[in-house]
């Protein structure tokens, strides 16, 4: 058998998604896989983080966490559910890093809640974390 | 003259819910039977956690532990709640939410003078996260 396709950066095709919705409603400041710094970085802010995932030669699923920070608490939570809803419209497909990535399916595994950030709580954070399968081509 | 064979339904197998409002099933569950396997696969969790805990974060390695609760009610999709048997793995270090989730704090969870890692904007380690997932393995 022929290589397997490389590995697309799935934290990097999440935030693509988020970014395509996120530049038609100019909903958030900024898209990254890196948390912002209080009191410096603009909000709302988005964060996509990958921590876990297997694959085969043709399919696997990655684990994501994706948190909105935003001054509110409302704030925080509408978009962190306004995503979700996206989400969950799969199937998605995305060009990241000049690739193709189709996300077949997405489960919703914690629902969209809020995680303490700041001890003030002058940003809020809601996070949700899904479960993703995709298809290696 | 023939014996006569009296049919009494087996509990285990021909079950119905609440058919005789006993709900033996209910009780099978959540017995240790059951719990016993979710509290081995609690202990897998922390062993493979205790590996993935980041260095120079204090005592958060060592106070991971199962938690107290025994069972939850489970609520499938168009039917009533069922109880299940549950294991809990919990830590009960100060910084361990900053250090499974990140923080607003710079270096929250790391030991004194140590700075985590990711240097000071606190990504989230995801320890639990991770082991959690792991743990399906043993029992494939």
């Amino acid at each position: 058998m022929s290589d397997p396709k490389e590995l697309p950066d799935y934290a990097a095709a999440t935030i693509q998604i988020i970014a395509e919705w996120a530049v038609d409603e100019n909903a958030v400041a900024k898209v990254s896989v890196k948390a912002p710094t209080p009191g410096s970085s603009p909000l709302p802010w988005a964060q996509a983080y990958v921590f876990d995932g297997s694959a085969s030669e043709t399919e696997g699923d990655f684990v994501v966490d994706v948190a909105f920070y935003a001054a509110s608490y409302a704030e925080a939570s509408r978009l962190s559910r306004r995503f979700d809803q996206r989400f969950m419209g799969y199937p998605h497909r995305v060009s990241s890093d000049g690739r193709a990535v189709l996300l077949d399916r997405v489960t919703t595994n914690v629902i969209p809640n809020e995680v303490p950030f700041t001890d003030d709580d002058s940003v809020r954070r809601f996070q949700a974390t899904y479960s993703v399968s995709f298809r290696r081509r | 003259m023939a014996e006569l064979i009296r049919y009494r339904r087996d509990r285990a197998n021909d079950f119905r819910r609440h058919s005789d409002g006993s709900a033996p099933m209910s009780s099978f569950v959540i017995s240790n039977q059951i719990r016993r396997p979710c509290v081995e696969a609690a202990y897998a969790v922390i062993g493979i956690a205790q590996g993935l805990a980041p260095k120079g974060s204090g005592a958060y390695a060592a106070l991971f532990g199962i938690g107290k609760r025994e069972r939850f009610m489970f609520k499938p999709a168009g039917e009533p709640l069922q109880p299940r048997a549950v294991a809990e793995v919990i830590n009960t270090d100060d910084k361990a939410p900053a250090i499974e989730w990140g923080s607003g704090q710079a270096n929250d969870g790391a030991s004194p003078d140590t700075d985590r890692p990711q240097g000071g904007s606190n990504q989230p380690f995801r320890v639990l996260g991770r082991a959690g997932a792991r743990v399906g393995d043993f029992h494939e």
